[in-house]
């Protein structure tokens, strides 16, 4: 059975909404700029922040300024809002939520034990609230989950609703993942000591180390029954996927990158597609010097010395639990418009490497079939490829 | 569908060594952990958390010398404890440099990955967290793995802390939880499988009436268990487990090694009182997640 995306929504850093996302994408706008809105932390960072408070991001929403509700849950609520669109609950049609984040509501349990706010604020601490907030807003119960595979976490919730709706157990899925900066994310990654104080180099030479950033991004995916009630305009399809664990350390991808060669093998295979079929990848490409290594050279053992790439990481910074949405909303835009966003801040060749990553824009080749990486902590690597 | 081959639980009582029917033939208050040392061989566990060491001795116990293919594990809130400490790490400003150990533990699928790692498991990988539906999450994954013909280790983690019991108070939450796992060795392969995994619903309470119509509930052959009905009272006739196991969010993973073992008794059971004749062919194990949500997870020899 067919899956197709007929909805998109996101919030980053470089917009509000999926207009917005594509046109600072095209200008080569970054969103990563110094944190002014986060406070209590003891070093300065650069990061992907979206420069509205949750006052302001609740006005986007409600009516009424709901302040007690997590950074995450608002800003996917704008996300899944914008994805979801003019679609309805329809007792003919199945219809599944699959959220994904790996932080929850932590900004408010943060709160709660520094500045001792109200118990209530950890009503919404457990990932699975944000899932349980939306499904509700938008009637949505035949089914709901929550993906938390660290940075491969939305790549995998896709994996899963592509998979749901391909054995015919749910007609449409409203799949999406939300991450906002919190106190404890930027102080993980700093204490990794891959935290990068200036603007992220994803695959250059002299990159250290990855900004985080925040997002919530949104796809509505459907079967043609579905599609054929709701009337939504066909988007892309979700050709392929695959999944595999590298097995090789807590935080690092092996040398070579074994466990993203086999993720990228597995959804070629399902896609029934080669690798000289697949037009360009959206990478990882976290600017760690360990992922970049790694992602190139099981890019080249698979695609070959040709083939196009990039990572969009420096627009965005790195949205953790989103990233595999945002991503593959961004691939979307490459087929839509022909067109390859370049890596930014890249200067020097890897040595390590055959290839170098797309870094001027590209506008003159024909893009038909994208494949989209999201690698994670617990060795977790996720591979989507998407197609008109 | 998914067949199940294997199980695994550390709950309270010895449930690790002896299963959990046993155990539920006596009330045991405190979780018996087993003997990490001799279960877990070849890895120093002086710095490994407590739910990854539950979930690696569930995991190698269930996979005796198998191999498996994909990974799925569902964890209501993974490791509360280093969550507590990598927090406590960096409010507490005279911290300047922080362990990043607590940090990469607290990361929800530090279990799967961890397990992947150590019995060098390179397929399928993934993680549920939803709540008290955690669990639900991991089986219905679970059940599509198979369809694909792969070989699974199915598995729940949760555990509790001290900070957790005080906050759980404050919140004025009628039960405390409990630390608890258990693992399942699942594939689509029927022949010698212990009971199959016919079905995993997540929906809503309203529409409980009309769900077991359809699956043709019937009274004389299927009964319903629960590990937290005392939560969300329903009028339906249920055997509640949770004196046994405790509550925690994925306690219902509890309740599918307790619905195998019952299936597979070679009489009928009777628990606290509570009778399951021979001719007893399904069993529902019903979560009241909350107060609109509910899981169901249908188990059948």
């Amino acid at each position: 059975m067919t899956v197709y995306v007929t909805g998109i929504g996101i919030i980053s850093a470089i917009g509000m909404n999926a207009q917005e996302n594509f046109e600072s994408l095209i200008a080569k706008k970054t969103g990563i700029t110094n944190i002014e809105l986060l406070k209590n932390l003891d070093e300065r960072f650069l990061a992907g922040e979206i420069k509205l408070t949750n006052k302001e991001l609740a006005e986007h929403i409600f009516t009424s300024k709901k302040t007690d509700l997590p950074r995450s849950l608002l800003l996917s609520l704008i996300a899944a809002k914008e994805a979801w669109q003019t679609n309805t609950y329809n007792n003919n049609i199945r219809t599944a939520f699959i959220g994904a984040t790996t932080i929850g509501g932590m900004d408010l349990t943060e709160q709660y034990f520094k500045s001792n706010k109200s118990i209530k604020s950890l009503n919404y601490h457990h990932c699975g609230k944000i899932a349980e907030y939306i499904s509700n807003y938008f009637g949505i119960n035949d089914f709901k989950t929550t993906v938390s595979t660290a940075c491969s976490s939305a790549a995998n919730a896709i994996i899963l609703a592509s998979r749901m709706i391909k054995n015919n157990i749910v007609d449409r899925v409203l799949v999406g993942g939300g991450d906002a900066l919190t106190g404890f994310t930027i102080n993980g990654f700093n204490s990794l000591r891959i935290y990068d104080n200036e603007l992220c180099k994803p695959f250059d030479k002299n990159r250290n180390g990855l900004n985080l950033g925040e997002s919530a991004a949104y796809l509505v995916l459907e079967n043609k029954k579905s599609i054929k009630i709701t009337k939504n305009k066909k988007i892309v399809k979700i050709l392929g996927w695959g999944n595999a664990n590298d097995a090789y350390h807590q935080t690092a991808s092996s040398p070579y990158g074994e466990g993203a060669q086999t993720a990228m093998t597995e959804a070629l295979k399902i896609a029934n597609l080669n690798a000289n079929d697949i037009d360009y990848i959206n990478a990882h490409g976290t600017a760690t010097s360990n992922n970049d290594l790694s992602e190139g050279r099981a890019i080249e053992s698979i695609f070959g010395e040709k083939q196009l790439y990039s990572s969009t990481k420096a627009y965005t910074g790195h949205t953790l639990a989103a990233a595999g949405i945002v991503e593959l909303i961004f691939s979307i835009f490459s087929i839509r418009h022909n067109t390859i966003f370049p890596v930014l801040n890249y200067q020097n060749k890897m040595k390590e490497l055959k290839t170098e990553p797309v870094y001027k824009l590209r506008q003159d080749i024909e893009i038909n079939k994208v494949l989209s990486n999201s690698f994670g902590f617990g060795g977790n690597n996720a591979s989507i490829i998407i197609g008109e | 569908m998914a067949f199940i081959h294997n199980y695994s639980t550390i709950s309270r009582g010895d449930t690790f060594n002896k299963g959990v029917l046993y155990s539920c033939m006596s009330t045991n208050n405190e979780v018996l952990f087993p003997n990490y040392k001799e279960n877990i061989p070849g890895i120093n566990l002086r710095r490994v958390s407590t739910i990854v060491k539950m979930g690696l001795a569930n995991t190698l116990k269930c996979l005796g010398n198998k191999k498996t293919d994909a990974i799925v594990i569902g964890t209501g809130l993974g490791s509360i404890h280093n969550s507590e400490l990598f927090l406590s790490s960096y409010i507490d400003s005279n911290q300047h440099i922080l362990s990043p150990t607590p940090f990469i533990n607290s990361v929800h699928n530090t279990i799967s990955g961890e397990v992947a790692l150590h019995t060098q498991s390179k397929g399928y990988n993934s993680t549920y967290s939803q709540g008290g539906l955690s669990f639900e999450g991991a089986v219905m994954d679970t059940i599509l793995l198979t369809k694909e013909r792969k070989q699974v280790i199915l598995g729940s983690v949760d555990e509790s802390t001290p900070t957790l019991d005080t906050i759980l108070q404050k919140m004025n939450i009628q039960h405390l939880f409990d630390t608890g796992s258990s693992f399942f060795y699942c594939t689509d392969n029927k022949k010698k499988s212990l009971a199959e995994i016919t079905h995993c619903i997540i929906s809503t309470k309203n529409k409980i009436k009309s769900i077991l119509f359809d699956l043709k509930f019937n009274i004389n052959e299927d009964y319903i268990i629960s590990g937290n009905s005392s939560c969300y009272p329903m009028n339906l006739d249920t055997f509640d487990y949770s004196k046994f196991c405790g509550i925690y969010m994925t306690n219902p993973s509890f309740g599918m090694q307790l619905a195998i073992e019952i299936l597979n008794s070679s009489t009928s059971t009777c628990i606290d009182g509570y009778n399951f004749p021979d001719q007893c062919k399904r069993i529902f194990i019903i979560n009241h997640a909350s107060k609109t949500d509910i899981g169901i997870i249908i188990i059948k020899k």
